[in-house]
């Protein structure tokens, strides 16, 4: 009887986990495949379902500047972003891991802190330090804010990663002939060069994809990509959008994918 | 004359491969090394024995150049190597891990040391094949360091460390992350591979057995201390101090008085209701080493004797262990003779004994 009644239970439970979650990717993915849809689309407005088919939107996008800028613009700030975050974090975290650095553990949760705050909290702070320092608006003070932003993934990914490359590997490289600098970057970086790839992708899809900061300190000059959506979302559709949209969704896809599969490959 | 005696000098140096003097180390004030003097001879397999904490890692990774010592002198072959970092002092290591490097293949492991050595490739895969010759797997040359099981892994490691021909090679604990069939398969082919290549090895384990299977001599260590050093036959027939009787061969301490009046040399031992005259200087408090096989169950003639009640018992195939608990002594463990008849239920009263050369007399 009991046995039943439990089984019955389980089938309601399984079943009702399968619509959350079935209903939480249509949700997810419908709005996406949507855009996708459109930006094949000639028609001068937006509109389902579209009455003609092409990639004049994709043209617009590569060829005008009201879009190449701020694409140019955004890729500049990810990979300078992505850069200044390894070179602060890989020596931080190895001086952590490995230095018998007293207070390490410490310092790491403190590295991790931004990630607590939230985003626009945070943002209006920054505004007030920037205004002070005259950052409102620069190129600089935006790299600067979307590092801080970016630290805390690139230290868990890198910590975890450098727990599983066991310290006697260096020691034994060490033995065996090999110089304190060529161990560590021969054996330790070499096993940690899928993480730092994986790190540097994270931090730099996450600064393509800032919308919050650059509203905040960019001002009137500085116009990123997401920034360029929303501004046009706001004054006036402009088709093109569609075609912004799904590039960003496929090469943020692709990256955070390629990410995923690298870190896959260390362990 | 002293040309002579300088010569017999060099003589006795090159006969030593490692010697050790004084070292000391402490960790903030944690005393982990209180002074250790260690001659270790060319060609010879000498095994650090000891506790955890004892000290005995602490000693390796100081030879190895991983930690400094506070002070003292380390000698490789009368090289000075104290101030020499590790890839400078020529050295093998093997770790209880293994430490293989996980991104290089089997033969690239094995090669790497050859290679910070720089090696024409010709010679240098000729010798990476004949070491996984010798540790029997020539046919892994190509995988990669997870696809092997920790034997094998560990016979790579192995293989790695001593593809150099280093001068002493250093193990720590190598086989601790075995099971116990393997552990066995392992000692008898470390023995082979050291009587093959005839390197001198410095060897770290907790465990006796291991210990006296492989060792031509065992340094017993015990709070940062040397506490005995002999071949494995001496300390476990004739332990130098009650430390290594119990650690080393297990054996039961009963206190005991000793008195002179058996003359010069000659010691009457009184322990419980025992009496009997042994060769010793000791006078006073002493304790009786009896290891568990010596024991027998009845009484015999002139011998210590012990009588109490059973607390256990275990039967372990030929053997059984017993566990009695001897009024005024304490517990005391006799290993007898599966087949012998008797009452062994907890509970029972049961008489041990042992013959007078089974006994040694040591100090408290």
């Amino acid at each position: 009887m009991t046995t039943r009644v439990g089984r019955t239970l389980d089938g309601i439970f399984s079943w009702t986990g399968r619509l959350v979650v079935g209903l939480s990717v249509a949700f997810m993915a419908i709005p996406a495949l949507f855009i996708m849809v459109l930006s094949f689309s000639n028609d001068r407005h937006i509109g389902f379902p579209p009455e003609t088919w092409g990639l004049d939107r994709y043209v617009e996008v590569l060829t005008s500047r009201t879009w190449l800028d701020p694409i140019v613009l955004s890729l500049e700030i990810a990979a300078l972003t992505a850069l200044f975050a390894l070179i602060l974090v890989v020596p931080a975290v190895l001086g952590m891991k490995r230095g018998n650095l007293p207070g390490g553990t410490v310092l790491e949760s403190a590295a991790v802190a931004p990630m607590l705050f939230p985003i626009a909290a945070y943002a209006v702070g920054l505004y007030a330090v920037f205004a002070e320092a005259d950052l409102l608006g620069t190129f600089h003070g935006i790299v600067i804010a979307h590092v801080v932003h970016a630290v805390p993934m690139v230290v868990i990914v890198l910590s975890t990663a450098l727990d599983r490359v066991r310290p006697e590997l260096e020691l034994a490289a060490m033995t065996m002939g090999a110089s304190r600098a060529r161990a560590w970057i021969g054996i330790t970086l070499r096993l940690l060069t899928p993480a730092v790839f994986g790190a540097a992708t994270l931090a730099f899809v996450t600064s393509f994809d800032e919308a919050v900061f650059i509203t905040f300190l960019g001002g009137p000059g500085l116009v990123t990509l997401p920034k360029s959506i929303f501004d046009s979302v706001q004054y006036g559709v402009d088709p093109s959008i569609t075609a912004v949209a799904t590039i960003l969704m496929v090469v943020t896809a692709v990256l955070m994918l390629g990410a995923t599969r690298m870190r896959k490959d260390v362990r | 004359m002293t040309s002579v005696a300088a010569a017999s000098a060099t003589l006795q140096d090159t006969a030593v491969a490692l010697h050790v003097r004084s070292i000391r180390k402490s960790f903030g004030n944690q005393e982990v090394l209180r002074g250790i003097d260690l001659d270790v001879q060319r060609g010879e397999f000498l095994t650090l024995l000891g506790p955890s904490g004892s000290g005995k890692t602490t000693l390796l990774r100081i030879i190895a150049g991983f930690e400094s010592p506070d002070s003292g002198e380390m000698k490789l072959q009368g090289r000075d190597i104290s101030r020499l970092s590790p890839a400078e002092r020529g050295l093998g290591m093997v770790f209880q891990q293994y430490a293989l490097f996980p991104h290089l293949t089997v033969a690239e492991n094995v090669g790497y040391g050859l290679r910070m050595r720089r090696w024409e490739s010709g010679p240098l895969r000729a010798r990476v094949e004949h070491m996984l010759e010798i540790v029997g797997l020539p046919h892994l040359a190509g995988r990669k360091p997870r696809q092997l099981s920790g034997g094998q892994q560990q016979r790579v490691a192995l293989a790695r460390a001593l593809a150099y021909e280093p001068e002493l090679l250093l193990m720590d604990e190598p086989l601790g992350a075995l099971d116990k069939n393997l552990r066995l398969q392992m000692e008898e082919e470390l023995r082979r591979v050291h009587r093959e290549l005839g390197t001198t090895v410095v060897y770290v384990t907790h465990d006796q057995e291991e210990a006296l299977a492989l060792s031509d001599r065992i340094a017993v260590m015990a709070d940062g201390r040397l506490v005995g050093l002999d071949t494995p036959t001496a300390l476990y027939q004739r332990p130098t101090t009650a430390f290594v009787a119990k650690f080393f061969a297990n054996a039961n301490l009963v206190p005991a008085t000793a008195t002179a009046t058996a003359g010069a040399g000659r010691a009457e031992i009184t322990a419980g209701e025992s009496r009997f005259t042994v060769d010793s200087e000791l006078r006073g408090d002493v304790v009786l080493a009896v290891r568990p096989r010596s024991l027998r169950t009845g009484e015999q003639p002139g011998g210590l004797v012990l009588g109490g009640t059973v607390v256990d018992s275990l039967l372990l195939g030929d053997d059984r262990q017993v566990r009695v608990d001897v009024a005024g002594i304490g517990a005391i463990v006799a290993r007898i003779d599966a087949a012998q008849p008797g009452e062994f239920e907890p509970g029972s009263p049961l008489t041990l004994s042992v013959a007078v050369r089974d006994v040694t007399v040591l100090a408290p």
